[in-house]
């Protein structure tokens, strides 16, 4: 028995002290980084002197697709890929209590989210992980972490698990910010037009599945959350949802866009829905597409003027 | 409950300390309990079926043993083996025939009247059938007393370690080990605890991580080409084996912890210079059932070549079939017994042949028989025939064949540097400096405690704390 003891103190020493030898190494890499999907983005609009006027926030269909540039007055994108509303409530969370948040949010919203099989679906977004940095500093960030599994709380026993899967990506977003040129970064990310990826996108009419949902409005509860912050904080909230290559798709959707469409009337806030606005240019033409959710870069520049056009006209007041 | 979820980590523990707390002639018991809580963890009703089939072999074996007419005895054997392979046709097989009834009736113009029936597969089912048929077996053979006491009976079908996926134990290495219930021997608990760290390592760390991009790329593989599908597949062939090989790994270290010895079910079979090598390394616990209850009863080796090439072939293709009800699986059997026929048509699977040759020629066998594997996981991976020659036809004949897709490099980096983590520490244990193996005598805690301790930071930096399901669960 005595040997067994032995091995537990011997394993928990070990691992309690590389435990702080390695969060403290990646705390001093990760607080250097100025790039990239894994906070550094973050960190570079955190050390911004003053934030931009429009924050565009949401998925890769906004990181990918909507160019700061394109709009009239200083903007960022700070959308992340594969993130969801979750992630956004925490982001925006912690912007607040950064004081950074900025005049207007451009939040792009994916209506299939609020899809479920009952009514009464809820959700605890995965993607909050994203921010897994803030676990035991943000109170918001962690309640959602701690939300996605009761073991948790287990794993953020040892500090170095905040650099769970992302420790290449910081040493590499590390080189990446010491190496190049950060400043004056969009937070865009262009995908360059490729003929492959446009056939593909083409073929990708023939498979695509359309099962039955319902609305799950218990999902909506992020939105409400960031609808909420926005108005206490006076920033104005813009909401949009990106185009579909396939147009039964955007019918499909419909339905859940119809209820953001409610719920952005009842809270005064301004909806831009291309899934029932048409770009002439990029319907049906696989040229402007990486696959049938992502635009590249040539569609992302139609979307972002398009998009920039219909802001400007809510901002001056028109219809 | 899987082996790399938290709950399973709470209920180890608490069971463990439990069963080492109570007295010696409550631990039986314990230890089914624990092992039907385990299993409730799935689809609870599903517990009956195992009951069913527990009691129909407890009792087979016991009048096997007592009846003194051979013709009872064979009467007996048959009643329980069709019982147990008939809930396993029942749920595994049934709408895979009946579908394929279907398409025959369709072709000559008829239509199948026979309901698709929504089941769902009973999890491990195909490993604890094997499992039973094999102690119902032994005694018909006289090679294993029946086991009178039922419970210790129930205990060998259902322990918690290898009921879902395995080894399949035989009961002459098994039974006789419930009865004993060794006490708690603090080297053999830890070399437990670090085969668990190490399966957990390969399953959560190396095979979720594959997982991320093999999927990115067999999901879309209609945008893919030539050099993806072959690194692909690769990356399968490491995700595939650490998943498996991760599960038997914690199921044989949490035995160990507990004092009890599973087999070994994986013994480096990546490093292996044919593939008949491959099957004596790959998967042991499941080919050693086919050689010794399939293979050798249909003959083996022991009437001429050709029927051994034939005795081969329907070993592999009915082992395949074991893996699912789905062409694809008995494609990839099949394959496996061609490889191995013509090995031994060719004599290329001589050990000692093998052993003299130099460390390159090795290599190059190796390489070989690695990626000769590797085409027959196309099929195992793949979700149809079209899926799986588009790929092959890919990888063949590709105008575009160095195109490599890598969708997010961070993962791509991830893999590759915990992989190569893996490979080092298994050509370690090939160089003959066992680290998960060893026997309790040899074990160094200073030793053990270090490589514990790594596992375990690489858990926290690379590990998928909420993981996917064993790919073997399903099988």
């Amino acid at each position: 028995m005595k040997q067994f003891v032995y091995y537990i103190l011997l394993v928990s020493a070990i691992v309690f002290t590389a435990d702080i030898l390695v969060s403290a190494s990646l705390d001093h890499l990760y607080l250097k980084t100025r790039t990239g999907q894994t906070g550094g983005k973050i960190n570079y609009y955190l050390h911004l002197p003053k934030p931009p006027q429009l924050l565009i926030m949401g998925n890769s269909r906004a990181f990918y697709q909507i160019i700061p540039d394109s709009f009239h007055i200083p903007a960022f994108n700070i959308g992340h890929a594969g993130t969801d509303d979750g992630f956004e409530a925490a982001l925006l969370d912690l912007l607040e209590k950064e004081h950074k948040l900025p005049e207007i949010i451009l939040l792009q919203v994916d209506p299939s989210f609020y899809r479920g099989a009952t009514p009464q679906d809820d959700v605890n977004s995965t993607s909050v992980n994203v921010l897994q940095y803030y676990y035991g500093t943000n109170e918001t960030i962690t309640n959602y972490i701690n939300q996605i599994s009761p073991s948790q709380r287990f794993f953020f026993l040892f500090r170095s698990y905040r650099y769970n899967n992302r420790l290449i990506n910081i040493i590499n977003n590390y080189y990446k910010t010491a190496e190049s040129k950060i400043d004056n970064q969009t937070g865009y990310e262009a995908i360059p037009y490729d003929k492959p990826d446009s056939i593909n996108t083409i073929n990708s009419l023939s498979k695509a599945l359309f099962p039955p949902f319902v609305f799950a409005p218990n999902k909506m509860k992020y939105l409400k959350e960031i609808i909420s912050v926005c108005k206490s904080h006076g920033t104005r909230l813009v909401l949009f949802s990106s185009p579909n290559f396939d147009d039964r798709m955007s019918a499909y959707l419909r339905p859940l866009s119809q209820k953001i469409d409610s719920l952005t009337r009842a809270n005064n806030i301004t909806y831009i829905n291309y899934l029932e606005i048409k770009l002439p240019l990029i319907t049906n033409n696989g040229g402007y597409w990486k696959d049938s959710e992502h635009l590249n870069h040539r569609g992302a520049q139609i979307q972002s003027h398009d998009l920039a056009r219909i802001l400007n006209q809510s901002l001056e007041g028109r219809p | 409950m899987l082996f790399n979820s938290f709950a399973f980590f709470l209920f180890f523990i608490v069971n463990t300390g439990i069963y080492f707390l109570v007295p010696h002639r409550f631990r039986w018991g314990i230890l089914l309990i624990a092992s039907c809580y385990f299993y409730l963890y799935f689809i609870p009703v599903y517990i009956l079926i195992l009951f069913v089939t527990i009691i129909i072999d407890y009792f087979s074996g016991l009048y096997i043993e007592k009846s003194s007419s051979a013709r009872k005895k064979k009467l007996l054997l048959v009643l329980s083996i069709l019982t147990n392979f008939g809930i396993l046709f029942f749920f595994k097989y049934f709408n895979f025939l009946n579908e394929n009834l279907g398409i025959l009736l369709h072709g000559i113009g008829y239509h199948n009247p026979i309901p698709y029936l929504n089941i769902i597969l009973p999890i491990g089912l195909s490993f604890h059938t094997f499992q039973a048929v094999s102690y119902i077996v032994e005694v018909y053979r006289g090679n294993q007393k029946a086991e009178k006491h039922a419970g210790i009976y129930a205990l060998y079908v259902m322990f918690y370690p290898q009921l879902v996926a395995g080894p399949i134990e035989r009961p002459q290495h098994m039974l006789h080990q419930f009865r004993e219930l060794p006490r708690f021997e603090p080297k053999r608990a830890i070399g437990g605890i670090q085969l668990m760290l190490w399966g957990l390592f390969k399953k959560a760390v190396v095979s979720d991580l594959l997982s991320v991009y093999v999927n990115s790329i067999y999901s879309n593989y209609h945008s893919n080409t030539g050099l993806t599908f072959c690194v692909s597949t690769w990356a399968f062939a490491f995700m595939i084996y650490c998943d498996f090989s991760g599960y038997s790994d914690i199921a044989v270290g949490s035995a160990q912890v507990m004092g009890f010895s599973l087999m070994r079910n994986f013994n480096l079979p990546y490093f292996s210079k044919s593939v008949t090598e491959f099957w004596r390394r790959w998967h042991i616990s499941l080919s050693s059932w086919l050689r010794d209850y399939l293979y050798i009863p249909l003959g083996g080796s022991r009437f001429g070549k050709w029927l051994t090439y034939r005795n081969l072939l329907i070993t592999m293709l009915l082992g395949g079939l074991w893996h699912g009800a789905s062409w694809n699986f008995i494609i990839w059997g099949g394959l496996n017994g061609l490889y191995l026929s013509l090995e031994k048509f060719l004599g290329l699977a001589k050990r000692n042949k093998i052993t003299e040759s130099g460390y390159i020629v090795r290599f190059i066998q190796a390489f070989l028989t690695f990626n000769l594997i590797c085409i027959t996981w196309i099929f195992f991976r793949s979700q149809n025939f079209d899926q799986a020659f588009y790929i092959l036809s890919n990888i063949f004949h590709s105008p575009k064949f160095f195109t490599l897709r890598i969708q997010d490099t961070g993962i791509f980096a991830s893999m590759l540097f915990t992989l190569s983590v893996m490979l080092l520490i298994e050509f370690l244990i090939l160089r003959k400096k066992d680290l998960f193996y060893q026997s309790p005598e040899n074990l160094s805690i200073l030793r053990s405690g270090g490589l514990s301790a790594f596992l375990i930071l690489m858990l926290v930096l690379f590990g998928y704390s909420e993981g996917g399901q064993f790919i073997y669960f399903q099988f």
